[in-house]
């Protein structure tokens, strides 16, 4: 009986002993869990990772090639693209920005369209400066995030006449609330190089101020730039100095949309043209179906104007569903408008998408 | 005509239901925040990121929750949940900043900002309690 007894305890202690110290390894591992999870969420607040992609299909009804770059042929490469940027805080003021963007048109080579060093200098003032994108136009910094606009593609009537979009060079950012109006100022400076359409651009003297005023759900922009144009190769367009005024409206109601952006070019050689847009758009539910006016007017006397219906499904919170017709009258063409050749009839865009943010 | 006077009264029916059924959101602060109310207006611009700052003046740091967000914007901001991310891509790719951290459900946030004197948030009205101060009852 007493030697069943000390079986008994000797086995409880062995228990009692392997439990405590098995339990003691438990609270070391979860302490030294704690810690690694709390090291990786505070280096994870440090990092911001966010991205982008489009894929869309389109095709018109004419062999003319629109300055879209499409014709009567299908494709998929026109709208495609993927973009991800990273935001990494180096310390409470200051931070840096990479944003890599392919595109379907360019054989989906990554191009670094952002790499800049933010630096909040005071309550008020941002200053950045590196690899930033031109802020010609309202959408300028968002233009390929095609999920935050109501159209399957920017209206290049506007948005397809600058043929740059990134610069080297500084912006400084001053920004105050009056009452319930944000009021900003954005200065500019710098230098410009870039390919685009197999054109080779050495932009200097670039600069320009935007004043933006938003309140509740409107939002007014007006931006002035100046740059001198160099297209490498022609020596007729060297160093043409050039001036670009821009006007943009934005209604982000909770039913009503309305958008546009009206722009003046005018150059010292070559021609100047005005072009304007506007987009109304309603939302009910899921879907938001709008209308566009665009007009696009140069010197030369050449004219388009295009009139775009199109229908939004938000399928979920990232992702959107569009389709969309883009209608170029033939009577509204003046020479050959923005086509490569003059289009035989009125011309019919089709476009289906599908865009992603996360 | 009998038909169309059924159909609203039965959507007159399922309305006052859910209304009824529903529970309120309210907008909650840390106890010792001074604030005792909050335009709606400050709110809304603290949740889309256009402003910092209570009405006095005191920083503020927003929280999304969730388990609420949907009705949250629809009442207060106006903005349905896609529309809202739109309006965030559209600054978060511009560099003008980020949404407000998603916290999964009203306990969580409750918690948070009964540790936090800068903190807002809305939760569900059956969640509250001393640890938190409510300032706003959503229309």
């Amino acid at each position: 009986m007493a030697r069943y007894k000390v079986v008994t305890s000797s086995l409880f202690m062995i228990l009692t002993f392997l439990f405590m110290t098995k339990t003691s390894i438990a609270s070391n591992d979860l302490e030294d869990i704690n810690n690694r999870l709390e090291t990786i969420e505070t280096l994870a607040s440090k990092f911001h990772i966010n991205g982008f992609a489009t894929v869309g299909f389109t095709r018109s009804n004419v062999a003319s090639t629109s300055r879209e770059g499409i014709n009567e042929d299908v494709k998929f490469d026109r709208d495609s693209r993927a973009g991800i940027r990273f935001t990494a805080d180096i310390d409470d003021n200051s931070k840096f920005v990479t944003q890599l963007v392919g595109r379907g048109v360019d054989h989906w080579d990554a191009e670094l369209d952002w790499a800049y060093l933010d630096y909040q200098l005071s309550e008020n003032v941002r200053l950045r400066g590196g690899r930033l994108v031109l802020p010609f136009f309202m959408i300028s910094e968002t233009i390929d995030v095609r999920y935050s606009q109501p159209w399957v593609r920017p209206i290049d009537e506007v948005y397809g006449n600058v043929p740059f979009t990134g610069y080297e060079g500084v912006d400084g950012l001053y920004s105050m609330e009056l009452g319930e109006i944000n009021l900003g100022f954005q200065a500019w400076l710098g230098t410009s190089n870039g390919e685009s359409s197999g054109l080779q651009f050495e932009n200097e003297n670039m600069y320009g101020l935007v004043v933006t005023l938003d309140h509740d759900d409107l939002s007014v922009r007006i931006g002035h730039h100046f740059q001198d144009i160099t297209i490498v190769g022609f020596s007729d367009f060297t160093d043409v100095k050039s001036e670009f005024s821009v006007l943009g409206v934005q209604y982000d109601g909770s039913r009503w949309l309305l958008l546009g952006e009206a722009t003046r070019f005018k150059q010292d050689r070559m021609f100047d043209y005005v072009s304007y847009y506007t987009t109304l758009g309603y939302r009910t539910g899921r879907w938001t179906p709008h209308v566009t006016f665009a007009d696009f007017d140069r010197d030369d006397g050449a004219v388009q104007q295009a009139v775009t219906l199109g229908l939004r499904y938000d399928v979920s919170a990232n992702i959107a569903l569009k389709t969309e017709v883009k209608h170029v009258n033939e009577d509204t063409l003046e020479q050959q408008g923005l086509f490569d050749t003059a289009p035989e009839k009125s011309v019919n865009i089709l476009t289906i998408s599908i865009d992603t943010v996360f | 005509m009998k038909i169309i006077f059924k159909l609203i009264l039965c959507f007159a029916l399922v309305s006052s239901y859910t209304s009824i059924s529903l529970a309120d959101i309210v907008v909650v602060v840390h106890p010792g925040n001074p604030l005792t109310s909050l335009e709606l207006s400050n709110i809304k611009r603290l949740f889309l990121g256009k402003t910092t700052k209570f009405s006095n003046g005191d920083a503020a740091v927003p929280f999304e929750n969730s388990s609420q967000k949907t009705i949250f914007h629809h009442q207060i901001t106006g903005k349905e949940v896609a529309q809202l991310k739109a309006y965030w891509a559209r600054r978060v790719f511009s560099g003008k900043g980020f949404p407000p951290k998603e916290i999964k459900d009203s306990g969580r946030v409750k918690t948070l900002i009964a540790n936090d004197p800068t903190s807002i948030g809305y939760i569900d009205s059956a969640a509250v309690d001393p640890t938190v101060k409510v300032i706003m009852i959503l229309p």
